[in-house]
């Protein structure tokens, strides 16, 4: 219910998002450089003539045939375009969000149950510091060291594997640090609870305890922001996506704010309301997974 | 109850290590015309590119301008956005989560859904999207911080509201006749003010990096203005002959950032006592 809803807005957003900048709407998705036709054509068959809720549902006929328009920028159909772009993000994201998830889930956990060691010290240490560089210097940084200095690794572009490993890395450092930073801290929690407390007087074996029991609750506030990370990633990379001119969702964001392409801008928007929706609708299922009693709730 | 705070954060390193830059970021802030060495905007083509040296600390930049005195200078600008983009959204955040929160009701669903969707989103594509309307512009980026952040304080502030309009003194004050500007001033207020403050820490650092981001991608300031994420970018051409000018900017962002993460961490740590290590 909550992922359709956020679905509309979003959706709403996108379609106001063109009425809202001063302007003719139909010269805007027409392009400065087209003619009176061109623009009359374009008021017919987006229905600009109509009142706004006739608009709003032209609009989402439209969107829902994979009518978005023709890019102003690339000269394309918006749709292949969102298409090639959203494959190339996923190439990125994928392996940025298992990086991030993994050795956050494991510094999390391993920080929490080694309280006040070396072990804990480094691990926050390390997470602070992911937390608090910015993206795209450490992007640079890494280009600075691996391709300018050792000439190991490509600067930028996509298509190798060797093309990956900085963007990657950079997406795994700076993503792991706050999934790292959330995990402790809701292990902590976890490991003052009664219960927790009782599988340990039963004498339950500490290795068990810690991955079945302490961790799997532990998990859940990490579940919620792994969702919304792996959600926010399409479009949300832009800066490293710029970093390593990767051609990807944020890219084609960043350029069509740049460039004024409006056709663009909607379906790359209407495109995030998607995918934004999609991984609420999945981390919603996971909770009731982890924690049976949400399933009935 | 703020000198046993402050006394309590100083008996943590990282505190204090994260107040010792906070201070010096604020005496760059205030003394930049004295400390900066050269004008941040004068041109010397001939001393186009030049690396660190004892005429230019952090070296010059492909106008030849010093790095050192634009990183000064760039000092204001960047706190300057971040201060201001999260004081509105606190603002706004707060009032709307403690109307929220109190009255209750048709008015909480409405403005709580509003805040679902504001929340849903990544706050720096929210801000890409605003600035894609309202245009760039340094005081559109601030704004656009401050609508992002709408929804975090509004949520820990209704939150915060409606645990403590259920407790017995609030009643007491009710059954006293208390008018609701008495009780949410005297009573909620108070109570919530230190969450508040501390979300306000933590999102202090991703106002600043959101917003060095936002000039990085050329949606910021006007090209040339000193400022620490647009004179990365125009260093990334760079980076072969000159590393210098993209390293410097963003030590001194990322310095700032772990600033203001430590004192964060360390208020809340201080504050909330399920944090607290045996001390």
């Amino acid at each position: 219910m909550y992922s359709l809803f956020v679905l509309f807005a979003l959706s709403v957003v996108g379609f106001m998002l063109i009425r809202l900048i001063p302007g003719d709407p139909a010269r805007l998705i027409a392009g400065l450089q087209a003619d009176q036709e061109d623009v009359n054509r374009i008021r017919e068959e987006w229905g600009l003539n109509k009142p706004l809720v006739m608009q709003y549902l032209v609009f989402l006929q439209n969107a829902l045939h994979g009518k978005l328009g023709i890019s102003l920028n690339y000269r394309t159909p918006v749709l292949p375009l969102l298409a090639r772009r959203f494959r190339n993000t996923l190439i990125l994201a994928i392996p940025g969000f298992l990086l991030a998830a993994f050795f956050g889930i494991v510094a999390g956990w391993l920080s929490a149950i080694k309280r006040n060691t070396w072990v804990d010290y480094v691990s926050i240490g390390a997470a602070l510091f992911g937390v608090s560089i910015p993206g795209f210097w450490l992007g640079l940084m890494l280009m600075i060291i691996f391709s300018v200095r050792l000439d190991l690794l490509p600067t930028y572009g996509m298509g190798t594997w060797y093309h990956l490993i900085l963007p990657a890395m950079t997406i795994g450092i700076t993503y792991a640090a706050g999934t790292a930073r959330l995990t402790r801290s809701s292990m902590l929690d976890v490991l003052f609870m009664d219960y927790v407390q009782t599988a340990r007087a039963k004498g339950l074996a500490e290795q068990t305890f810690m991955l079945k029991h302490a961790l799997r609750n532990a998990l859940i506030p990490t579940v919620t922001l792994l969702g919304l990370m792996l959600g926010g990633m399409i479009g949300g990379l832009v800066v490293i996506e710029t970093v390593f001119s990767w051609p990807g969702v944020g890219r084609l964001l960043i350029d069509s704010v740049r460039y004024r392409d409006y056709p663009t801008l909607q379906g790359v928007i209407l495109l995030m309301a998607i995918t934004v929706s999609f991984t609420n609708l999945i981390v919603d299922t996971l909770y009731g997974v982890l924690d049976p009693r949400i399933r009935y709730g | 109850m703020f000198k046993i705070t402050l006394r309590r954060l100083l008996k943590r390193k990282p505190a204090v290590i994260g107040l010792i830059i906070v201070l010096l970021l604020i005496v760059m802030i205030i003394f930049a015309p004295s400390l900066a060495p050269y004008d941040p905007y004068y041109i010397n083509l001939r001393e186009v590119l030049h690396p660190p040296s004892l005429r230019h600390p952090f070296g010059t930049d492909e106008l030849g301008r010093d790095i050192l005195s634009r990183i000064v200078y760039g000092s204001r600008l960047t706190s300057l956005v971040g201060v201001s983009g999260i004081a509105l959204g606190m603002l706004v955040g707060c009032s709307l989560g403690l109307v929220s929160g109190y009255y209750g009701g048709l008015l909480d669903d409405s403005i709580m859904r509003f805040i679902d969707v504001l929340y849903a989103f990544p706050g720096m594509i929210t801000a890409i999207i605003i600035i894609a309307i309202i245009g760039t512009g340094i005081w559109n980026v601030a704004l656009a911080i401050g609508i992002f952040s709408i929804s975090i304080f509004a949520r820990i502030t209704r939150a915060g509201v409606l645990e403590v309009k259920a407790a017995d003194y609030v009643e007491a004050a009710r059954a006293l006749g208390a008018s609701d500007v008495w009780i949410i001033r005297r009573h909620i207020l108070v109570n919530i003010l230190m969450s508040i403050v501390i979300m306000a820490t933590v999102r202090l650092a991703q106002a600043v990096l959101v917003a060095t981001s936002l000039s990085f991608l050329g949606l910021g300031v006007a090209p040339g203005t000193p400022e620490w994420g647009a004179m990365l970018s125009s260093g990334r051409a760079f980076l072969q002959q000159a590393p210098h000018i993209t390293i410097f900017p963003g030590l001194f962002i990322f310095l700032n950032v772990l600033g203001v993460n430590l004192v964060g961490d360390g208020i809340r740590d201080v504050i909330d006592p399920r944090y607290r290590s045996e001390e």
